[in-house]
């Protein structure tokens, strides 16, 4: 008999927890926080120029403004912060590396009094040369952004170049990629770019920071996805003890990648941590048109792939190189170039791989992590490429997807098997709802109509030991409370954890309240990032209640003087059918059970769990080769209908329909949310987004006003969302990571409906109107691909491309 | 945001008795939609705001004998709601719509829009096309200016320190009237203009084509070429349209910047225009182009 | 300097506040406690911060306080009646329309003065209504399946507090 019976556990479709709260408008954000009248502000003065020495920093005129208590420079805080490589500092010292790049902090009284202050700092460079294309940047080494590189501390897993403007270089080596492109019977080679591109996200970054002056303890509230990294980086940073920083995540307004890790805490903390302003707190609220200068947005790329493909359209090998732009700082955006490269096939079978992955410094405001983490970026280019590869040879780009596919059993590029999973089942269904392969007449007079379709996949690049604890409670009266320090920033996973819980120990969802991160109450997370939650912190969770379950049962099995297995959990009630029992939890879970022999027995009741990933192994260094380099990966498919105005070259996409393996799905409406919400941003970002600077780095879209992303009449007309079950073997009930998955393939699916509508290749994203309608004006002079690098007048992208 | 000393006058004689009293040191503002941001991002820094939200006799859509005016503190969606509006002015109604969203319509106003004098105004074109005029009063009394003269430059207008725009005065077309407004934008909603042709056509005794533009040069800008060539022609066809489109393209002079470049902005001009014409043949207001 | 004094009536509340001259209408409800209100951009891109004043959906960020003088603000803690959601509220949970909650309040805004002036729109009409209001979350769909649960709730078309499913 099973254990426990409940109508809210895995699987169900549930209102979300805390829903209620956000429509209610009741959720405090960090900025919702109150902290008193003692609250101090912060405002950042932030550099002129994109690359040069600060002579001097005059903040006299400053000091004198209504309010202002102190400027603080990069000289007071002189400390280096990073997650996998210590390459920032809060602010410029002695060298500003991009504009905007913070150079000096106001404190003030009010946030006015210390915004209007920070007008008043003048500060004088001489300006050096900068350099902005990546590929200028790794190939010429003119101009060092770091030329302290090889000072800098870093994880063992990622391999900087000291001398060099390349902050890490990934790279596979498998098998003999010089035969199979000497014996293949078809060569391609092509090359893809995308500029960097932000979150979005509508929550700006806010930071408020207080240190006890007595004990130097230090309190953190932050819009932070993930409060142990926030601490942990802060503690190495400074040099400090764990147990002396204390973060607070409150709800978080959309995350994305943009706010894992540190952010702008350390900054904040400057302040905080002053010698004439400790004790009070200080906040630091980003405003909208300074939080691309603030903190990492997706890094930018040039990637050249080739491939060669047999007479019977087998993919025999790869070689690829990706020139990732990660501004000024690689602390995070290493490793998005880690993930990229672990996954150099794709989704295919491919015997030979030669992959090389640059993490390029430039001076510009810094990459780093957004989701999908380098497999966006990846699969825009190579579902490109390998859809060029099939018109070329007159395979329909169903088939020879499917024909070439990574099937359980065969190696990825790290040498790893690849676990069972649906992807052709997936294909199939794609292809069929939206009939992929059917031209259909466009819906609007004059318009070109398209499909195209693209594959998804991704495994987490977690660190081989990033582990996941938690706490479950069992109050007095049944009730739990679940300490899992997982952001929910909208994906969801409260919901997902309660359902878990109500699965585990047969208590309804409603019973169950799960809180948001603080790391003095909650056991340790690595991070809410890697589409990890439901499965580390899941299996976390899922112990915990386990463990919880196995204590409870107990001492009901003494208390009725039954064996264990005749107990179950029934809708909270705690039942045994062979003695006809049916009690409540109550108040002896909390102080213990009056046994048959009157002796008090159990007392409060705490389950606990945690999980680290069992059996990684980091790659050789030199091949990338390694028996299990990822816990597992999720695939899946998108398809894209669209249709495109050539007189103007706007695109309106009529129907998605996106397919993911999701093991299992916990949550269904986070699943579908997720695949909505990442098939919109993955449009979004195909269709309008992309960073601009002038010749002089200066950004041109810091704000919303022209960092444009999707309106509701941006998003298409339908999205089919559905997902298959094939069980992941680690896992708490065979779910595997689909948050970030559903972003990866609607851009090269549109970009690839955009080729079979105008038989126009577009190698650069995005395809903005203004693009699509030149690329279209060049169809029409016989040219039948397009691309456009941001830096058109760089013309040294142009060399290096020969010198490859 | 810097401090500022807020005055919100009641009538149009106290809003001048303050703006003679600051001279340059203040700064106008009506729905506040344009200024506000300017405010937030220190683009403008007064040492006094002089509000007029709260002056009633600045209020409302005011229908005389033989022309309309369209008061200082009408809003976007006071003329999209707004019958007459609608029958005589579709073009500007069409403008109106394709302006920001429907949440900053209810704020901003048409006065606004050709006071901030941004190219990118999208009221500028229509009441080109319409040939509004200006009323300005100031402490020497009232002057009308064809929106023409009115704005001098991008962000720069005539209007002097110690007058205010109360108005927009329109003449009434009383013949079949037709007219549309189309806009290139960056996406589908909510955003500046890259270019956009606003046509208007009077079929009265003798046809009247009327076409200007937005965001394509620093100063209003009718199409004065392809006008000519529309109403000089008694058939218009295919190639004419074609043509007038052509003319169209070579009036205007825009800059390249992060929205569009100018090679874009042109040849987004001559297919607005092509269909906008066509949209005015065929009649009442339709769906065509990118707004 | 805060020296200036606006009465207006919060969410049926009348209440005076001491402001300054630049306080925008966001900044002003946000420091009173209505911090549904939330800074997504302060330049009228985002919607985070609207607001029903008068009847009429607006972005608070472009309003300075001392204009709302005399004026009925409406925000989304002023829909809750006698502890019950709004229709409207109700059926943005339901459609699984809600992710982070940060444009939440505001969607739920332009909603509710969408319906009040058109009870049954058209999905083209709901699309033009909330165009001003971004979303980076839920890509859309389920707050336009949302808008039209809330205008069936309202009708008596639909019930409250019931999910859809897929499949």
């Amino acid at each position: 008999m099973k254990t426990i019976k409940t109508k809210t556990g895995i699987g169900k479709w549930l209102p979300r927890k805390y829903d209620l709260q956000k429509a209610e408008g009741t959720l405090q954000f960090a900025d919702d926080l109150r902290f008193g009248p003692e609250l101090l502000h912060a405002s950042v003065v932030r550099s002129s120029v994109a690359h040069g020495e600060i002579i001097d920093i005059d903040y006299s005129e400053a000091l004198k403004m209504p309010g202002v208590l102190k400027v603080i420079v990069g000289e007071d805080f002189p400390y280096h912060f990073g997650l996998y490589l210590k390459d920032r500092t809060p602010m410029a010292i002695g060298r500003t590396r991009y504009m905007g790049e913070p150079v000096a902090l106001v404190v003030a009284e009010t946030e006015e009094d210390a915004k209007e202050a920070v007008k008043k700092v003048k500060v004088t460079y001489k300006e050096l040369e900068p350099v902005f294309d990546p590929v200028k940047a790794a190939t010429t080494n003119s101009v060092l952004v770091h030329p302290d590189l090889h000072k800098y501390d870093h994880v063992d897993f990622i391999t900087p170049q000291p001398n060099t403007n390349i902050a890490n270089w990934f790279r596979i080596r498998k098998g003999d990629t010089e035969a199979a492109f000497k014996n293949a019977a078809h060569v391609f080679e092509e090359t893809i770019t995308c500029p960097q591109i932000a979150h979005g996200f509508i929550e700006t970054f806010c930071s408020i920071c207080k240190q006890d002056p007595g004990s130097g303890e230090i309190t953190i509230w932050t819009s932070a996805q993930s409060a142990f990294t926030v601490r942990d980086i802060i503690a190495k940073g400074i040099n400090y003890p764990l147990h002396k920083i204390r973060v607070i995540a409150p709800p978080v307004g959309g995350g994305f990648g943009g706010k894992a890790g540190m952010t702008v805490e350390a900054l904040c903390l400057a302040a905080a941590m002053d010698e004439d302003l400790k004790g009070r707190p200080v906040k630091l609220f980003i405003p909208r048109e300074e939080v691309l200068l603030s903190s990492w947005v997706r890094q930018g790329f040039v990637a050249r792939i080739e491939l060669a493909v047999d007479e019977d359209g087998l993919m025999q090998g790869i070689r690829n190189t990706f020139w990732f732009d990660t501004g000024i700082s690689a602390e995070y955006g290493a490793n998005p170039v880690r993930s990229a490269r672990y996954t150099s096939m794709g989704a295919y079978n491919i015997p030979n791989v030669w992959a090389d992955c640059y993490a390029v410094y430039t001076n510009k405001p810094f990459g780093g992590a957004y989701r999908g983490f380098g497999l966006p970026e990846l699969m825009s280019a190579l579902e490109v490429v390998v859809d060029i590869v099939a018109h070329k040879l007159k395979i329909d780009p169903v088939e020879f997807r499917k024909k070439n596919l990574l099937m359980k059993g065969q190696t990825t590029c790290t040498g790893m098997p690849m676990h069972d999973h649906a992807l052709d089942k997936i294909i199939d269904k794609v292809a069929k709802k939206i009939d992929v392969l059917k031209e259909e007449p466009p819906i609007r007079k004059g318009w070109k109509r398209g499909k195209g379709i693209a594959l998804a996949i991704k495994a987490p690049a977690i660190p081989a030991d990033a582990s996941s604890s938690a706490i479950v409670k069992l109050n007095g009266d049944g009730t739990v409370e679940v300490l899992a320090a997982t952001m929910d920033m909208g994906q969801g996973t409260y919901s997902a954890f309660a359902q878990i819980v109500s699965e585990e120990l047969g208590i309804p969802y409603d019973w169950i309240k799960v809180y948001y991160p603080d790391t003095q109450s909650h056991p340790y997370d690595w991070q809410t990032a890697a589409s990890r939650s439901c499965w580390s912190m899941g299996m976390a969770v899922k112990r915990a209640a386990s463990e919880l379950r196995e204590k409870l049962l107990a001492l009901f099995a003494e208390y009725w003087q039954t064996p264990v297995e005749n107990i179950s959990i029934e809708y909270g009630v705690v039942k045994c059918h062979k003695l006809g029992k049916s009690e409540r939890i109550d108040e002896r879970v909390q102080n213990g059970f009056k046994m048959p022999d009157g002796i008090l027995k159990g007392g409060p009741i705490i389950g606990t769990g945690s999980f680290t990933p069992p059996d990684l192994l980091y790659p050789d260094p030199d091949t990338g080769q390694s028996p299990k380099s990822v816990t597992h990966f999720t695939l899946g498919a998108v398809g894209v209908d669209m249709e495109v105005d050539p007189a103007t070259g706007r695109i309106i996409i009529n129907k998605v329909c996106a397919g993911y393996d999701v093991g299992k799905a916990i949550t269904p409406i986070n699943i579908k949310g997720q695949i909505e919400g990442g098939t919109v941003q993955g449009l979004s970002a195909c269709l309008m987004e992309g960073m601009t600077y002038d010749e002089h780095g200066k950004l041109l879209t810091p704000d919303f006003t022209d960092y444009k992303i999707a309106t509701i009449k941006d998003a298409p007309g339908e999205i089919d969302a559905f997902w298959e079950e094939t069980p992941e073997e680690i896992s708490p009930y065979g779910n595997r990571g689909v948050g970030e998955h559903s972003m990866i393939a609607p851009a090269p699916a549109t970009n690839n409906a955009l080729f079979r509508a105008t038989g126009m290749r577009i190698h650069s994203y995005p395809l903005s109107r203004e693009r699509v309608y030149k690329a279209l004006k060049a169809k029409e002079k016989g040219e039948t691909d397009f691309w456009e690098w941001p830096y058109a007048l760089d013309l040294a992208y142009e060399r290096a491309k020969k010198e490859w | 945001m810097r401090d500022f000393v807020l005055e919100r006058p009641r009538s149009i004689s106290q809003a001048l008795e303050i703006l003679k009293n600051h001279g340059e040191k203040a700064i106008l503002k009506s729905g506040g939609t344009d200024v506000i941001v300017w405010l937030h991002k220190s683009l403008k820094e007064p040492d006094y705001l002089v509000d007029l939200t709260a002056i009633d006799q600045l209020r409302g859509i005011v229908m005389n004998d033989d022309n309309v005016e369209i008061r200082a503190l009408v809003t976007l969606n006071q003329v999209i709601e707004d019958n007459a509006m609608n029958r005589y002015f579709p073009a500007l109604v069409q403008a109106c719509k394709a302006h920001s969203d429907p949440l900053i319509r209810n704020r901003a106003t048409v006065v606004g829009n050709i006071c901030a004098a941004v190219p990118s105004g999208d009221m500028i074109a229509p009441l080109m096309c319409y040939d509004a005029k200006v009323e300005i009063v100031g402490s020497r009394g009232i002057r009308k200016v064809p929106v023409s003269d009115f704005i001098t430059g991008p962000k720069k207008t005539s209007l002097r320190q110690e007058e205010i725009v109360t108005g927009i005065r329109i003449a009434i077309p009383f013949v079949e009237t037709s007219g549309c407004y189309l806009k290139a934008i960056r996406r589908e909603a909510l955003d500046i203009a890259q270019a956009a042709v606003c046509c208007t056509l009077h079929k009265g005794d003798s046809r009247e084509f009327r076409i200007a533009f937005c965001a394509v040069s620093p100063r209003p800008l009718r199409a004065v070429e392809a006008e000519k060539l529309l109403n000089s022609s008694s058939v218009i066809d295919d190639s004419i349209i074609e043509n007038a489109a052509r003319l169209a393209a070579d009036a205007v002079n825009p800059i390249t910047d992060v929205r569009a470049s100018r090679e874009y902005r042109i040849d987004m001009i001559g297919e607005l225009t092509k269909r906008a014409i066509s949209i005015c043949l065929r009649g009442p207001a339709e769906e065509g182009g990118p707004r | 300097m805060k020296d200036k004094y606006v009465t207006l009536t919060i969410n049926g509340r009348k209440t005076t506040l001491v402001v300054e001259d630049r306080t925008t209408l966001l900044t002003a409800l946000r420091e009173y406690g209505v911090t549904s209100l939330k800074r997504g951009c302060e330049e009228g891109e985002c919607g985070a911060c609207t607001v029903i004043m008068n009847g009429l959906p607006q972005k608070s960020c472009l309003i300075l306080v001392r204009e709302a003088e005399g004026a009925e603000i409406l925000t989304v803690e002023g829909l809750i009646k006698k502890g019950r959601l709004h229709p409207v509220q109700q059926a943005f949970i339901d459609e699984g329309a809600i992710q982070c909650g940060y444009c939440t309040p505001g969607m739920v805004m332009t909603t509710y003065a969408l319906l009040s002036k058109n009870p049954s729109p058209e999905e083209e009409e709901i699309r033009e209504a909330l165009s001003g209001n971004i979303c980076r979350c839920t890509g859309y769909l389920s707050i336009i399946r949302a808008v039209k649960k809330s205008a069936d709730i309202l009708s008596g078309k639909a019930k409250g507090g019931e999910l859809r499913e897929d499949d």
